[in-house]
Order: structure tokens, then C-alpha cells, then sequence
């Protein structure tokens, strides 16, 4: 119990909720107590964990740092480090950033050779990973806004997915079978597995919407492709995509050929 | 991801073929997060090299487990930006007082190292516990808690994270790899 209570004293103390007074007998309380000091900055670190603007700060006097700073300042990372900078400055700033297919019309040895020396950074050969993340988006997903049956539960999944609690929308439209009155919602619990890397259930959820009387029933196609891509099957990957191409009406018909194009 | 695979040699021996390839896979996801963040395409680099020297060091000197480089490349670069984020939010201004690169380097190594202890000590909660912080860590209104998990009320919810967190708190502290943070 007394545990409880010092836990939600340190709640108020990071969130900012104490009183005036409160705060400033909080901070005499740690200025005298290593062992709650340590236990304000776990608390403030956990809360943090997620948070884009924080990070957690490791305490700088220590022998730790001293050792871990050697390894930085030694020979071989300073030459490492050297290498990094004088590539940066050649090619990475020097050079035209232009894609090299754009140089195809120039024909024999001398377009070899521009194409060559304008071959530099960019994703002449994109790995399926940076191809997903480039064409991943997931403020595509429909967003729900109206009243009605069975809307709030998919606004509530549809919340804990932008919120990324994953796991958590996962439970929520298993447990209240959402699907059935939302087939929509196949679209979240699917992009919420592959955002877990469960590409398997990702697929059958993908499937669901699909095979389902939903007008929406094609977007399934392209979110199928999308995990193939992350999931590095190329070849299912294409297989689904051209579907989609072939049928000019469906979701992210564009997107598709220009992906086709790029996996080819 | 060994010291022996020709990949991590290469990198390692700061090869241009393969730093070409990294730039090539990996700094437009970076560029794009950060610009979408307000960052620089400059700061976007400077990032980018700073984690590919954190990196170096760690493969270098240390066991590293994991299992894409280029993954693993993402995060560092997402935590170091984290932490410039962080440094302007503490000096509330744009440009960050020159230190030394290579202790800041340093210090961002260790808490790096405890951010992943941090990550790992939470994947070991039961799934109930993993779920409850999940949502207060995106900062989940405990009233929704309530509804989500059916508690009796909001004080009910609120014991249940306590629990949660003290018992994630016990199993970092109980690490020999956990260290110390600033107080």
C-alpha cells in the first residue's frame, strides 16, 4: 500500500500534477534520497519509452562512459568515421541524384558510361524492405466518422490502431467480432498483424475481406500485396499486384503498376 | 548478424561498394522520417553517419544480436533523433551547444543498450501486462482502459498499471546489464 502511494506521488511528480507545495517537499524528498531519485527516473524513462520527443538519459559519471567514449575515440573509429565523411562529401553531395533508368533513351558505350557516373544515391536496386516502406501508408486506411451500429466498436479499434496498440486492437475486434457488422475492419485487424510481423494471419485477415460482400472487398488485394513485400515474397507479391492492374477500378491501381514495375 | 559475414566485413572495412548499397537501401526511409518530423535533410545526414559510427562500434567491439542490419540501422537512427528531439525540448533552442562528439556519441551508445534492456524486459510481461502498458505508454485515456479491459472503475485500472509497471521495473533492475540513469 505504501508502495502504491509513493508510486502515484512520482505519477503527479512527472506528470506536472502536484501542488506548488506538494512539488517542492517531493524534491527535498529526493534530494535526500538516492533510492527514490532512481526510482523517478525508471518511472520517467518507461513513461518515455514510446514517446518520439524523449529519450531516456544515462547518468554521465561513471567508468562505463569513460570505457564506451575510448571506443569512440580510438584509431579505427575515428578512421572509420573519416572514411563516412570524405564518401558523404564525394558522392553523396557531389553527384546528381537522378534515377539511372531515366538515362535509357542514351544508347551505347558513352550513355554506359553517363549512366554509370550518375549512379549514385539513389534506389537503383531497392530491396523489398525500402520498396514496403515506401509504399506502405496507412492514413489510407477508411477512416469511420458516422453514427450508427457497431461504429463505435470500429472507431475504438480504429483508435487503438493509430494509437500502434496493435495487440490491442487485435483483441478488440476478435472479441467483439466486429467483422461481422464492419467487414472494413478486416483491413485494421490485418494491417495490425503486419505491423506484428504475423504475416500468415495477416493474409487470412486480407482474404476475409475479399472473399467478403463488402464494396471494398479490393483493397484487400493491395494490402495482400503490401505484406508479401514486407514478408520479401516477390514473387506472391507480383502474382496479387496483377490483379490489381488488371482491373483499372480497384484500390491503389496506380500504385500497383508502379510497384510492378519497380519489382520487374 | 556476424563479423565474419562479407556484408558486415565490408561495412566494417568502410568499403565503398557496400557504404554505397546502405546509402542507397537505407538513408531515404531515414531522410523521409525525419523531414516528416521537421528535420533537415542535413540533420537527416548527420544522423544517418552517427548511427552508422554507433554501429561500427558496436560490431566491432561487442556481440550484437539482431537480425537485419538495415532494421536494426532504422531504430538507431529513429533513437537518435529521439534524443536531438529530446535535447531541444530540454534547451528550448534550435541549434544544440557543441560537445564533444565522440562522448555524446558514447552516452547515446549506453542508452541505447538500456533502451533494447528496457524493450526486452517488456516483451517478458505477461500478455494482459503487455497490452495495459502498451496503451498507457501511447497515452491511452484510463477511462478507454477501463472500457477495453471491462474494469470496475478507473482506480481499478489504475492499480493493475501499477502492478504492471512495478513488476517491469523489477525485471530491469534485476538485470546485471541495467545501469543507472540521470536523477
Amino acid at each position: 500500500m505504501e508502495e502504491e502511494l509513493e508510486y502515484e506521488k512520482i505519477e503527479r511528480f512527472i506528470l506536472g500534477k502536484m501542488t506548488p507545495e506538494e512539488h517542492a517537499d517531493f524534491e527535498k524528498a529526493m534530494e535526500s534520497s538516492p533510492h527514490l531519485r532512481e526510482k523517478v527516473a525508471l518511472h520517467k524513462a518507461i513513461i518515455g519509452l514510446e514517446d518520439e520527443d524523449d529519450w531516456i538519459d544515462f547518468d554521465g559519471d561513471s567508468e562505463i562512459l569513460k570505457k564506451e567514449t575510448a571506443l569512440f575515440r580510438s584509431e579505427e573509429t575515428l578512421q572509420f568515421s573519416e572514411k563516412l565523411k570524405e564518401f558523404r562529401n564525394n558522392e553523396l553531395h557531389k553527384k546528381s541524384l537522378r534515377r539511372p533508368w531515366l538515362n535509357r533513351s542514351l544508347i551505347g558505350a558513352i550513355a554506359a558510361i553517363l549512366i554509370a557516373a550518375i549512379f549514385v544515391f539513389y534506389p537503383k536496386d531497392p530491396t523489398m524492405s525500402s520498396l514496403y516502406e515506401e509504399y506502405h501508408n496507412w492514413e489510407e486506411l477508411p477512416s469511420h466518422t458516422t453514427k450508427g451500429d457497431g461504429v463505435n466498436s470500429i472507431k475504438e479499434l480504429e483508435s487503438l490502431f493509430r494509437s500502434e496498440n496493435y495487440n490491442g486492437a487485435i483483441i478488440l475486434a476478435n472479441s467483439l467480432n466486429i467483422t461481422a457488422s464492419s467487414p472494413q475492419a478486416w483491413l485494421y485487424i490485418g494491417v495490425s498483424h503486419l505491423e506484428l510481423d504475423q504475416y500468415q494471419t495477416a493474409i487470412q485477415s486480407f482474404d476475409h475481406l475479399i472473399q467478403s460482400n463488402s464494396i471494398d472487398f479490393h483493397k484487400g488485394y493491395w494490402y495482400k500485396a503490401l505484406t508479401f513485400l514486407k514478408q520479401g515474397d516477390k514473387e506472391k507479391c507480383i502474382e496479387v499486384l496483377k490483379i490489381i492492374v488488371a482491373n483499372p477500378t480497384y484500390f491503389s491501381h496506380e500504385n500497383a503498376k508502379k510497384l510492378l514495375k519497380e519489382l520487374h | 548478424m556476424h563479423k565474419e559475414d562479407p556484408f558486415i566485413k565490408g561495412f566494417l572495412g568502410g568499403e565503398s561498394d557496400i557504404l554505397r548499397k546502405i546509402y542507397i537501401e537505407s538513408f531515404p526511409i531515414v531522410l523521409r522520417y525525419i523531414v516528416k518530423r521537421n528535420g533537415s535533410k542535413v540533420e537527416a545526414e548527420d544522423i544517418f553517419q552517427n548511427a552508422l559510427v554507433t554501429l561500427f562500434v558496436k560490431l566491432k567491439n561487442k556481440e550484437l544480436q539482431v537480425q537485419s542490419f538495415e532494421k536494426y540501422l532504422f531504430t538507431i537512427c529513429k533513437n537518435l533523433w529521439r534524443k536531438e528531439c529530446s535535447k531541444k525540448r530540454v534547451t528550448n533552442v534550435d541549434t544544440i551547444p557543441l560537445v564533444d562528439e565522440s562522448v555524446d556519441l558514447a552516452k547515446f551508445s549506453i542508452e541505447q543498450h538500456q533502451w533494447e534492456l528496457y524493450q526486452e524486459k517488456l516483451k517478458e510481461l505477461t500478455e494482459n501486462c503487455k497490452t495495459l502498458l502498451g496503451m498507457i505508454l501511447k497515452k491511452t485515456a484510463y477511462k478507454d482502459i477501463v472500457v477495453f479491459f471491462n474494469y470496475a472503475s478507473e482506480t481499478v485500472a489504475r492499480q493493475r498499471v501499477f502492478k504492471c509497471k512495478s513488476r517491469l521495473i523489477q525485471l530491469i533492475k534485476k538485470d546485471p546489464r541495467y545501469l543507472r540513469l540521470k536523477t
